[in-house]
């Protein structure tokens, strides 16, 4: 008689190693290109505010009234006899007779990787004056030319990036919290206690968000140090946003509540505090991480209107809100397009987090996978 | 099946379950729905009784009812010697050592999150083991007993199938070591071939561990091949309750006939019997009062404007209907 | 080859569908052959993911993304439906082949009241006028047995039983007399006394119109009591098939055969245990070679490792797909390995 074969492994899958259902997600998550590449995006601009001052040239507050408008300078990668060098040539540019920018080939500077340039502190500890690249010196190089004060737009960009990017990050922290808080609770609890918390939501969601966000930073005085306004500006962000998120999270509990598996618990006598911690919170997590990646760009957006509207973060420090305020008079605009820089990387920003969110939910979209 | 020695387990008296309808928008409550209205049975210990009947009938919600995942209106049990209804904390948390209730739905039931191992340990919470290599050894044990490898623990629910998710869901409620076990459904989300695996897995634990089972279906072959006893449920009542061997040979009451009648048998030879002609669960917005199969009953007479007692007509054979010792002969063996 | 009976209404051959998928092709279908007898039943007998659903999907090229029919043909009155274009596609559908499924409570729109699905079909396919068509829909709704018609048709799905709704769906169905009526899992999602009514509802229409049904279900108490020929699938593959007598009284292939005592039955002893088939349904991207029932088969050989069984004949007009080919009446060996 002939060898039977021993009966099924009785997995589904494979006999390979066990996925959580978080790993499941993140494979498929990684075969979305797009998503992926938008995640990418996502990582360089947080790397480029964490290191913000390592990227740029010159300090934020560097005021050089004389070379206002400066427009980008023009960057050659030969030398002065005209031979191609590797070494990159930042060319010097002077005012011709209609008192505009032209580039001067006489006046050049190499720019040099790792330049030594003014001091910082490389993520707020150490100290250090190595930069990314730069020119020695006083010599003018302003990748993307200056403002009305002569400041550099790159250095302001880069570190402006670091107000932006954060305060999307920290507020979202904070309303998520609020929100998994009130939402749970009126999820879990029905009854008086949703009645009482959905009101308040709705209270909250009818006043328009813009208005409110203007009224709440009008009231702002004008004299506290901008790590206050920082603050502040994220206390009243998540103020208005805490509201919607809340109301997601309640129709998950909600669902959730409902699951055999939660009945399973009741009745094996689980307590109510480890039901929510154990079965009802985690499966919430899901889509709460979707709803904040699609959440930051608003937050980053309020900011940036908030500060160009001049409510915001105020000046001298940068925020990408605050620095396209120069751009509000149609002749700097004409005149000095690279004003708009701050704008075109908020669109980025925002897309980035759009299309990684919308990544996000399909990889995590139970019906959706395979 | 003798009636010796054979202990009450649990005792149904009454029991009653209205569901609020929701109000109109001027606060008028337009009534309620009688999941269950008055069901009295009693379950002997070691035996399985078997709850059948079509959707509506309130078997589903008899059983979560005494599972204390729904709180009745009105009625009492009592479950070996203690009143079931009105315990609370300590007592409450020793009642649900003894009582455990198996879910139909193997994709639902078990928290995709948690691997096999941390479902188990979550079924022995009742009884307060800290013991890591306890409650280790437990886990081994339970899966063992379901059929299951001791590596699984580690799997997480997606990675199985349903006979095998179903299975888990046994090695849960039993990892409390209940002396009851409702289980509610358990096969019918199963394939055919899945199903006899599930189903000879329950009688072979009830022997092994002395398993008293409340045996709640909608497939009445599947009930009669797991129960000692069988009460047939309709609109939240029971209209007859009799050893599976006597319902099936000899049924007292219309609407097991029309239910015996609907089952489709497996053999050629076997003719459908005509089928009545206005089947269908009956809905609750039907003239209220007196017998709730009423209006569907082919032999409804005047008298059935009143409600007919749930009466012993025979030995261990009860049945709601005025008519039950007249009723024609009927069996589809 | 078995040769085309000249009476078929449907016959398939070859039939493949196959999935698509980011762990690999699952060959959902692969490689089944079909006869549809003109005013017949043909029950289309397996458990889940066997691919009987698929099989129904593709006779009318309704299989979604990411399956695909990539082989076989799918004759009809001797034209290859895979061959006509989606527009003549269209019109067969609801027209001389129409399907129901399992679930009535999400195939109604809820948003349209019953006539809408009827009127739609009537006035698409026969082109009549709208109160023709309405004259017309209220007649079907009759002779699928729901009282009342005048007024029910203006309901909506929500009003009605689960019961009720199946039958709106059969009404939709041979609102345009079709010669073939594909019925997936009709009655599974209903109580029992409702699925009773039903069958019968499609055994009277049957017996009316001469339509012939592709009855596609798990249940074989509902195949004895509807169908005239019956088709057993596992993993993809037709295992056995005989007229519905044969296959009750003389089954041959191991699956069958464990199908059959696998079910609880009226005349057994109550609670004794019953025989299982062991083990389970492989996974499709993982097939085994040779016969995919194999590792669940006590009557495994060498022979069945190596080379898949085809159909062969056991005598006239029943077939199986299995080379051991055991009497029902056997008495089951006991192999090591495989639990019972």
């Amino acid at each position: 008689m002939s060898e039977l074969p021993a009966p099924q492994e009785e997995t589904l899958e494979g006999s390979g190693k066990s996925q959580t259902p978080g790993q499941l997600a993140w494979g498929q998550l990684r075969r979305n290109r797009v998503a992926m590449a938008a995640g990418i995006v996502v990582c360089l601009l947080y790397l480029m505010a964490i290191f913000g001052e390592f990227i740029s040239p010159y300090p934020v507050a560097d005021i050089r009234p004389a070379l206002y408008h400066h427009p980008p300078t023009p960057i050659v990668w030969h030398d002065a006899a005209g031979h191609f060098s590797l070494q990159p040539y930042a060319l010097g540019m002077k005012k011709d007779a209609k008192d505009e920018y032209v580039p001067d080939p006489t006046v050049r500077a190499p720019i040099r990787l790792f330049n030594t340039g003014f001091a910082y502190k490389l993520l707020w500890i150490v100290p250090l004056r190595i930069h990314l690249f730069g020119t020695s010196g006083d010599f003018p190089f302003f990748p993307l030319g200056t403002d009305h004060l002569g400041r550099d737009v790159f250095s302001r960009l880069v570190v402006g990036s670091q107000v932006s990017l954060s305060i999307g990050l920290v507020a979202i922290a904070i309303t998520f919290s609020i929100g998994l808080l009130v939402g749970g609770a009126a999820g879990f609890y029905g009854g008086r206690v949703d009645n009482v918390l959905m009101r308040l939501c709705e209270v909250l969601q009818s006043i328009p968000s813009f208005y409110l966000l203007i009224a709440l930073a009008g009231i702002l005085p004008t004299k506290i140090p901008p790590a206050v306004t920082f603050l502040m500006i994220i206390g009243i962000l998540s103020f208005v946003g805490w509201a919607g998120l809340a109301r997601v999270i309640r129709g998950i509990t909600l669902s959730v509540r409902e699951r055999e598996y939660v009945e399973a618990a009741r009745a094996l006598g689980v307590s109510d505090f480890k039901i929510i911690v154990r079965h009802l919170l985690p499966s919430t997590f899901t889509i709460a991480i979707v709803n904040a990646t699609l959440a930051i760009p608003g937050f980053i957006l309020a900011e940036a209107g908030l500060s160009f509207l001049g409510l915001g973060i105020r000046d001298p420090v940068p925020s990408w809100g605050n620095m396209l305020n120069e751009a509000r008079d149609l002749e700097v605009l004409t005149r000095a397009t690279w004003i708009l820089a701050p704008g075109f990387l908020i669109f980025i920003t925002v897309i980035a987090f759009n299309t990684l969110g919308d990544g996000l939910r399909d990889a995590l979209d139970p019906k959706l996978r395979r | 099946m003798t009636a010796i020695e054979t202990r009450e387990l649990l005792r149904v008296e009454n029991l009653v379950k209205h569901f609020p309808l929701r109000p109109d928008f001027l606060g008028r409550s337009p009534g309620v729905v009688r999941a269950v209205d008055g069901v009295s049975f009693t379950v002997r210990e070691g035996e399985t009784l078997g709850l059948v009947g079509e959707s509506g009938s309130g078997k589903s919600t008899t059983g979560r009812l005494l599972m204390r995942l729904l709180e009745p209106t009105s009625g009492a049990a009592v479950f070996h010697g203690q009143d079931l209804f009105t315990l609370k904390g300590d007592g409450l948390k020793a009642m649900r050592r003894e009582m455990q209730i198996v879910f139909q739905d193997p994709y639902s039931s078990l928290n995709p999150r948690m691997t096999v191992g941390q479902i188990l340990k979550e079924g022995m919470e009742p009884r307060g083991i800290t013991n890591k290599a306890e409650s280790e050894t437990e886990v081994t044990r339970l899966l063992e007993l379901v059929g299951m490898r001791s590596y699984q623990r580690d799997r997480f629910p997606h990675e199985f199938s349903g006979g095998q998710r179903q299975r888990i869901g046994i090695a849960r409620a039993l990892a409390a070591g209940p002396r009851l076990l409702v289980a509610d459904e358990p096969v019918s989300a199963l394939d055919v071939s899945i199903q006899a695996q599930v189903l000879n897995l329950l009688l072979k634990l009830q022997s092994e561990l002395n398993l008293t089972m409340l045996f709640i279906a909608h497939d009445l072959t599947v009930v009669r091949h797991m129960s000692d006893r069988i009460a047939v449920m309709y609109l939240g009542k029971i209209v007859e309750l009799a050893e599976s061997q006597s319902l099936y040979i000899n049924p007292r009451h219309p609407y097991t006939h029309s239910l015996l009648a609907a089952i489709p048998i497996p053999d050629p030879d076997v003719v459908a019997p005509p089928v009545e002609s206005n089947a269908g669960a009956g809905s609750q917005g039907e003239a209220r009062g007196g017998c709730v199969y009423r209006s569907r009953c082919p032999f409804a007479q005047a008298v059935c404007a009143e409600e007919p007692p749930l009466r012993e007509i025979a030995p261990g054979h009860l049945s709601a209907c005025h008519f039950a010792e007249t009723l024609p002969e009927f069996s589809r063996l | 080859m078995e040769s085309a009976t000249p009476a078929s209404l449907l016959e398939v051959r070859g039939l493949r569908t196959h999935f698509y998928t980011d762990e690999g092709i699952a060959p959902a279908v692969d490689g089944i052959d079909l006869e549809i007898l003109p005013g017949q039943t043909l029950g289309l007998v397996g458990e889940s993911g066997c691919g009987k659903s698929v099989t129904g999907l593709s006779l009318l090229r309704l299989v979604a993304h990411p399956g695909r029919i990539v082989g076989g043909e799918i004759r009809m009155r001797g034209q290859n439906l895979l061959d006509l274009p989606m527009n003549e596609m269209r019109k067969l559908r609801g027209e001389q082949i129409a399907m129901i499924f399992q679930e009535p409570m999400t195939s109604l729109d809820p948003l349209y009241a019953v006539r809408d699905p009827l009127l739609e079909t009537l006035r698409l396919h026969r082109k009549m006028s709208k109160s023709e068509a309405r004259a017309k829909a209220v007649q079907l709704l009759t002779s699928v047995g729901i009282t009342d018609a005048e007024r029910r048709v203006d309901s909506y799905p929500h009003e009605l039983s689960g019961g009720m709704r199946q039958r709106v769906m059969i009404a939709s169905a041979i609102a345009c007399d079709p010669a073939l009526l594909i019925a997936d899992e009709p009655t599974t999602a209903l109580d029992v006394t409702v699925q009773a009514q039903i069958l019968a509802l499609l055994r009277k229409l049957q017996a009316e119109n001469g339509m012939a049904i592709l009855l596609i279900t798990h249940n074989l108490g509902i195949v004895a009591e509807n169908c005239h020929h019956v088709a057993v699938m596992y993993a993809g593959k037709i295992v056995e098939k005989a007229s519905m007598r044969s296959i009750f009284q003389n089954p041959r292939h191991p699956y069958t055969q464990g199908l059959l005592r696998a079910v609880p039955r009226l005349d057994h002893p109550v609670k004794q245990p019953l025989p299982t088939i062991p083990g389970s349904v492989p996974n499709l991207l993982h097939l085994p070679t040779g016969c995919r029932f194999r590792s669940r088969c006590v009557w495994a050989q060498q022979k069945c490792a190596e080379e898949e069984p085809p159909l062969m004949e056991v005598e006239g007009g029943h077939t199986s797909a299995c080379w051991v080919q055991p009497g029902f009446t056997q008495p089951v060996p006991v192999k090591e390995g495989v639990t019972a």
